[in-house]
């Protein structure tokens, strides 16, 4: 573990953190540029996000802790393979968890874990947002 | 009775293989160990594509041993084609990882088994449609199923990930680096890798099945509703195993040196990892350690926790669950285990074959009116009816035969012995 690697590794969570809402401001405003349409701006996306935690949480009753951690989870295994994967520098600061299969499989781990909280909502909506990923 | 089966007496066959194999006959031709890798696949294909149409647990666990153990399969196949081409270094690699993968599919089948039988136990039906909601009433034995689900689904930080991404390894680098492998070789073990990664899928999608019907949601019957904690002693059990299971998880190096000197013995090369904290492939790149996965997760999570307490507001309400106003939502509204597996049964439907049947009663009256509706499917084994059974009953069918020789009567019997030994005698007559 180097101080590059270290370096690199926080400044990639930065950018894709806080670029990720960004990126996806930018294709619905390019989007709406080729419709003709004005278009809400590239940060609507993290003016949505500032809005949305700032409102109470709702948690569906009979559900279990599964249901509760499921987001955080979600959130950290991305985060890892956002550390790991090099995209501001070669210099992982993890180069024994950097390997393609370990990326894969921790992404999938993200799909399970909202599958799960799906499921554990005892609704068919739970389980169709499951069939939607 | 199950887990033993399962997690230790299958393991003898995969012994036999490499024992007689790679130990006894040093090696042999390329082809059996093409076989070895083709059955091995296919069987591991087969078997989880039947264990994710599966209710029952028992028979979900059953099959998904077919699979990992076909898993195996591909590992030591893999393992002697490289040996037949003069790689003893890819040959060690790909036989440690079938043995690692035999030595974590022993802990995590064995606290799976352990778990459903408590669950059996306290709910009495193995039928996943008809448990539910049990994470409440049976903490421990969800918490266990838990682990191993998530160890067979080969996920990190999960027991089965590192002897995947082992045999994974292992596969993907043959075709390059393996100079002495021909064609047909060379074809396969990408197929391999391809089949390997659909298996791990479709194990994602079962375990994701029997852990989210079986234990999450509500209870689907009175029996899952009434369910207690089963006693000390079942818990004890099952502790034993997922301790077993997170130890091979986290510090897979405690045994892999074991591993690796038994493999690199047999085929006469030297061991194919090494490393204390992170697992070192010898002779090919890749590196990969659980201890530093898990703590990067930990501190991912620790920091998205703190992230999240300190962004968002502290309030949080509990509702209802969303129900399209038409009144609170019963059990009968929730995915089955049926439903679940119905769009891949539904994907893979020439593989499995299944017989669905809807018998339709009209009214006496006027055929516009439906008196009752009976829909039956079943999803048959394929190889049990079509493999098994003919043999079986091909068996018993000889045996009713034989049976038909023995009367009883002390004269026929005198009268046998008496035809023999003219026949063997008039045999001696002819052939000197």
């Amino acid at each position: 573990m180097t101080g590059l690697g270290l370096a690199g590794g926080v400044l990639q969570a930065i950018v894709i953190v806080g670029g990720a809402p960004l990126l996806l401001g930018l294709m619905r405003q390019v989007r709406a540029r080729l419709e003709g349409r004005a278009g809400p701006g590239i940060v609507q996306p993290w003016r949505d996000l500032r809005k949305q935690l700032s409102k109470e949480s709702i948690t569906p009753r009979g559900t279990s802790e599964v249901f509760r951690i499921a987001p955080v989870l979600t959130v950290s295994l991305t985060l890892v393979v956002a550390v790991v994967a090099p995209f501001v520098t070669v210099a992982s600061p993890l180069p024994a968890v950097a390997d393609l299969f370990v990326v894969v499989a921790l992404l999938a781990h993200g799909t399970v874990v909202i599958a799960l909280a799906g499921l554990d909502t005892g609704t068919a909506f739970g389980g169709m947002a499951r069939a939607a990923r | 009775m199950s887990a033993l089966m399962s997690a230790a007496m299958v393991n003898l066959g995969v012994y036999g293989i490499v024992r007689v194999g790679l130990d006894l006959l040093g090696g042999g031709p390329r082809w059996w160990w093409l076989l070895v890798l083709v059955l091995g696949a296919a069987s591991a294909v087969y078997g989880i594509l039947q264990a994710v149409v599966r209710t029952d647990l028992k028979r979900l666990l059953g099959y998904s041993t077919t699979e990992n153990m076909g898993l195996v399969l591909v590992g030591v196949g893999a393992s002697g084609l490289y040996a037949a081409a003069g790689d003893p270094v890819l040959a060690a690699l790909a036989l440690t990882a079938a043995l690692l993968h035999v030595l974590t599919h022993a802990a995590f089948k064995t606290l799976l088994f352990l778990s459903a039988g408590s669950v059996v136990h306290a709910t009495g039906t193995r039928d996943l449609d008809a448990l539910g909601g049990l994470r409440a009433a049976m903490p421990v034995t969800t918490a266990a199923f838990g682990l191993g689900a998530l160890a067979a689904s080969a996920l990190p930080p999960g027991t089965a990930f590192v002897s995947e991404w082992l045999l994974l390894q292992s596969l993907v680098h043959g075709p390059r680096t393996a100079p002495g492998l021909d064609v047909v070789a060379s074809i396969v073990l990408p197929l391999a890798v391809a089949a390997v990664a659909l298996t791990a899928g479709l194990a994602v999608a079962t375990f994701v099945k029997a852990f989210g019907v079986g234990f999450l949601a509500r209870p689907r019957t009175a029996e899952a509703a009434a369910a207690r904690e089963s006693s000390p002693y079942m818990l004890a059990g099952m502790g034993l195993a997922g301790a077993a299971c997170i130890a091979l998880a986290l510090a897979p190096t405690l045994v892999l040196p074991a591993v690796a000197g038994a493999a690199a013995d047999v085929l006469h090369a030297g061991p194919a990892v090494q490393g204390a904290v992170a697992i070192q492939l010898v002779g090919v790149d890749g590196v990969m350690s659980p201890l530093l996965l898990v703590a990067a997760l930990a501190v991912a999570v620790a920091a998205v926790a703190g992230a999240l307490r300190w962004l968002t507001a502290r309030r949080v309400r509990t509702a209802r669950p969303w129900d399209c106003g038409g009144g609170p939502m019963s059990s009968r509204t929730e995915y089955t285990a049926t439903s679940f597996a119905e769009p891949l049964q539904r994907v893979f439907d020439d593989v499995l074959d299944p017989v669905q049947d809807v018998d339709v009663t009209h009214h006496r009256e006027s055929r516009y009116l439906v008196a009752a509706v009976a829909y039956r499917r079943s999803v048959p084994d394929r190889i049990e009816t079509g493999l098994y059974a003919p043999v079986l009953s091909a068996a018993a069918a000889w045996g009713r035969a034989g049976r038909r020789l023995a009367t009883g009567s002390v004269h026929r019997y005198l009268g046998y012995g008496f035809v023999t030994l003219c026949g063997l005698l008039v045999l001696l007559v002819v052939t000197r």
